[in-house]
């Protein structure tokens, strides 16, 4: 009876925890072990590895023909600063969104929500002739360049991020702004030297969340950028796999592993932060 | 009204930033208007005013905070809209993607056809007269003349006849009667010449002169005086360079003489306008005779050959027949030779600006724009000419969304399932993320191991995550080989369907876990206290007061959710990629949601449809932005300035 009662209130939840937990780490698990064997396919027949090798991870740092940390920099180099900027940027039509009083603000809000629900796939072509003629006239902002698909990304993840950023700020207590205002300070003071200060917290997150958004782009990424050289990580890596007769997944599991585990470590880290943010309304891709 | 307030540093940092940003807008302005584009340079311009409007007076304070948002949200985000939307209503697919001045000059260019003869000349590329605009070639022209060998006296007996009982395969049969050749005999048709020697022949006793051999007939006296006019023009092979004629027969033999044919050329200089004969004297030739200057000609340097050879591909030179017939240079000198090839063209498709119709010079057949981005000969469905143009058709993009059955048999399916993907996907991710936190809503042992263990499909970035799924799923995956069965996860209509929910569940459901749980701690406790006080049993309490208070919570956040994998591009496009497809051919297949359809139908097959493909956008767009806004009045967001 004392059994039954302990099963009813506490093991059920350990029979759900564990096979939830079984669910969502065997894949990784999997993962693990394809990038340390030396079969070239995802075609493990067991659990158990059969051989512990290092040539998938050799292989992406001395292959010439696999520039990987040229890759990774790349992704790092791109996600990194569209994720600073756009949060930048993005933190400014934010504050104004929420504490400033002017005319067509609410058209403003709206126009900005209808215009993040526009399926942008289509964009692309749009995207692409605009920037092919920047090509033209700015070879370092065009077509084909780190930079040219920062000023894109930018662009696309300002709607995004602003939403995001108006929640914060809206929890941010009026009081404050409105002593600075009581003490004569416009409203690019309050913004620089009250505001700021005050959401730093907040404005890491919505980068790191924005970081990881930008890490996992692919389709724009993919056709911006089509030299070897200058792929991000995704793309470079699926080329590994996206071939038509051939699959690397040793490579391809030992590359994935490595992008992943910076980002899972630091979502782990910041995991209570972020899942604030996550009730705010954005919803990860 | 004072234009800098503040402290003196940051007007100094404001002054730089704006400088620095000015300067740079001011740049990209200049460039972009220097190559022409000048729609780019116009955009430019505003920023730079709205800029200065914005940080050099106070007249509008929000501007200070939205001009850097608003200028990229306007490049990147808004005008790709706003061309994907007006897209919607031009036909807008492959063979209709030029504007209508670009396909007339296309179609201009394209419209001709080769001489009938098939004439075509090495030529030398320059320029006549003075200017380098003349564009201009050095033709030679080859010739045949025949005569007799200079050098070879041999004269041979022959006689005529057929080979094989075949009396159209002409043969000779020749005799060296005066020994001047290295030849006894020897046999030669039109094209094979075969030396002969004793053995082989049968000789007339007078002379020694062969009368017949192996598979050789003679012409009888009748058959011979019947053929009396085709005979001086007969031609039979002898060595390399030479052939042998026949002259007046004397009592049934030939005289089979030795003749030679030699290549002479006549030159001749064509410009746009005229073509000129040159006279030899005026031309320098190489060994072979082919012309490599003359007077009045200048020939191309290679890098000015490089510099016009857009213009150089595109003259038309005169021919020595009238238009429509002209001279086109097809190919430029490979490098290093100094010709190229220019075949005689005729020009059979003519463009009447004043009636915006095309003509068929050798057909006749009038073209007249059908209304419909084609010049098309009547109604004829085949008979039209390539390229068309994008053409401005309403809402036939839309329409044809219903009217059409090859449209919308398929876009009906994909449209249900792109309904059921995302609603099934909310509640699986929902249904496993509350049971989860639900289970860990109390502090067991382990729960921290559990959690982290739970949210790592959340934390690894999703694009490596549905790759791998990929080749787990595969025919030959781990999946199938680890339970030793044998599922085709990815190759069957309905187990992709299956796959996709999966791996969507795995990807989505620590996330509804996550604020679930986050939800389930702020519900009062004194609630389900209460309820357990008042005799309700566990499950009651979470049925009747905790599940409906969760739901009101998490329903914008559902809403929201449905609405992002409503576009959920990614797990559809890299796992399946829409496959497998409906029928072979199809673009649509049994895992395509809306947006991968899309994208596919505009960038994916062979017959891309982007006027389809943006129509199907605006009507996406229409039902996501009608059920976001649902979401968003029940959650109250747009309250505080409604």
């Amino acid at each position: 009876m004392i059994f039954f009662r302990w099963f009813q209130q506490n093991s059920w939840r350990h029979i759900v925890g564990v096979l939830g937990t079984v669910f969502a780490v065997f894949p990784l698990y999997l993962v693990v072990l394809a990038s340390f064997s030396s079969n070239q396919s995802l075609q493990s027949t067991s659990f158990i590895p059969k051989d512990f090798v290092l040539k998938n991870f050799t292989m992406l740092f001395t292959d010439p023909k696999v520039p990987f940390l040229m890759w990774m920099k790349n992704s790092a180099l791109i996600a990194g600063s569209v994720s600073l900027l756009s949060v930048f940027i993005g933190a400014a039509s934010a504050f104004a969104f929420s504490r400033l009083r002017f005319k067509g603000k609410r058209t403003g809000l709206q126009a900005l929500l209808l215009v993040q629900m526009f399926p942008s796939v289509l964009a692309l072509s749009a995207i692409y002739v605009i920037m092919e003629r920047v090509f033209v006239f700015a070879p370092q902002w065009g077509l084909g360049t780190l930079g040219g698909l920062v000023l894109v990304y930018l662009g696309g993840s300002m709607g995004v991020n602003i939403w995001l950023m108006k929640g914060f700020v809206d929890s941010i207590p009026l009081e404050l702004d409105e002593a600075a205002k009581v003490d004569g300070a416009s409203a690019m003071q309050t913004y620089w030297q009250i505001f700021v200060p005050l959401a730093m917290p907040i404005l890491s997150v919505v980068t790191l969340l924005s970081f990881i958004g930008l890490f996992n782009e692919f389709i724009l990424a993919r056709m911006f950028l089509p030299e070897t050289e200058s792929r991000t990580v995704a793309v470079g890596l699926q080329g590994f796999i996206g071939g038509q007769y051939t699959a690397n997944w040793g490579p391809f599991a030992a590359g994935s592993l490595l992008a992943s585990v910076p980002i899972i470590i630091v979502f782990m880290t910041l995991q209570r932060y972020i899942i604030g943010g996550l009730t705010a309304g954005s919803v990860k891709g | 009204m004072r234009i800098f307030k503040g402290n003196i540093y940051a007007v100094i940092a404001k002054l730089i930033f704006v400088t620095l940003a000015m300067s740079i807008l001011g740049y990209l302005m200049m460039s972009a208007f220097g190559t022409g584009d000048t729609n780019i340079a116009i955009f430019l311009a505003v920023c730079i005013l709205m800029v200065a409007f914005a940080y050099l007076t106070n007249i509008s304070i929000p501007l200070k905070f939205f001009a850097p948002g608003i200028m990229f949200l306007i490049a990147f985000v808004i005008v790709p809209m706003v061309f994907t939307i007006s897209m919607s209503v031009f036909k807008y697919q492959t063979g209709n993607m030029l504007s209508k001045e670009q396909a007339i000059s296309t179609i201009d260019q394209q419209g001709v056809i080769p001489e009938e003869n098939g004439t075509a000349y090495d030529v030398v590329i320059g320029y006549y007269g003075g200017k380098t605009k003349d564009i201009a070639v050095l033709g030679s022209e080859e010739q045949q003349v025949e005569g007799a060998a200079p050098g070879v006296t041999a004269k041979f007996d022959t006689v005529l006849g057929y080979l094989n009982g075949d009396k159209t395969s002409l043969a000779v049969l020749a005799t060296d009667t005066w020994g001047d050749s290295q030849y006894a005999y020897f046999l030669a048709t039109p094209t094979t010449f075969t030396p002969l020697t004793d053995a082989d022949v049968k000789v007339e006793d007078v002379n020694s002169t062969a009368i017949s051999t192996k598979d050789f007939i003679r012409f009888s006296k009748a058959e011979l005086s019947d053929m009396v006019n085709t005979i001086p023009s007969l031609k039979f092979k002898y060595e390399t360079r030479y052939f042998l004629k026949l002259g007046s027969p004397i009592k049934g033999f030939f005289e089979g003489s030795v003749n030679q044919s030699t290549t002479v050329y006549k030159y001749f200089i064509a410009t746009k306008d005229k073509f000129r004969k040159v006279p030899p004297a005026d031309v320098v030739k190489d060994g072979s005779g082919i012309g490599l200057k003359a007077k009045n000609f200048t020939k191309f340097t290679s890098s000015q050959i490089a510099k016009y050879s857009e213009q150089i591909g595109k003259v038309h030179l005169a021919y020595k027949k009238p238009a429509p017939y002209f001279i086109g240079i097809e190919t430029l000198p490979s490098p290093g030779t100094s010709f190229a090839y220019a075949p005689v063209q005729i020009k059979n498709i003519q463009y009447d600006k004043k009636a915006d119709t095309f003509t068929d010079v050798t057909t006749g057949a009038l073209y007249t724009d059908d209304g419909k981005g084609n010049y098309r000969n009547g109604t004829k469905a085949k008979d039209f000419l390539e390229p068309g143009w994008r053409q401005g058709v309403w809402f036939e993009n839309f329409t044809s969304l219903f009217s059409d059955p090859r449209i919308r048999e398929p876009l009906v399916k994909v449209f249900l399932w792109t309904i059921a993907f995302a609603f099934l996907t909310v509640i699986t991710q929902f249904a496993l993320g509350l049971l989860v936190a639900v289970a860990m809503d109390k502090k067991i042992r382990g729960r921290g191991i559990y959690r982290s263990l739970m949210i790592l499909p959340y934390a690894m970035p999703s694009i490596m995550s549905i790759l791998i799924w990929g080749g787990m799923l595969d025919d030959n995956g781990a999946i199938n080989s680890i339970l030793n069965i044998d599922v085709k996860w990815l190759h069957d209509p309905w187990m992709a369907k299956v796959s996709v929910l999966l791996v969507n569940l795995w990807l989505g459901f620590p996330y509804f876990y996550l604020i679930a749980s986050g939800a389930l701690q702020a519900i009062p406790k004194e609630l389900s206290e209460s309820a357990s006080i008042d005799g309700a049993n566990p499950r009651q309490t979470f049925r009747l007061i905790t599940l409906p208070l969760l739901l009101r919570m998490l329903t914008p956040l559902l809403v929201a959710s449905f609405a992002f994998n409503f576009n959920n591009f990614n797990i559809i496009y890299l796992l399946t990629g829409g496959g497998p497809s409906f029928s072979f051919g199809s673009v649509a297949g049994a895992t395509d949601i809306l947006i991968s359809y899309t994208y596919k139908l505009a960038f994916d097959t062979t017959i891309q449809n982007y006027g389809l493909a943006s129509a199907i956008s605006v009507v996406i767009f229409i039902i996501v932005a009608g059920m976001s806004m649902y979401g968003i009045r029940k959650s109250k967001v747009l309250d505080d300035f409604a």
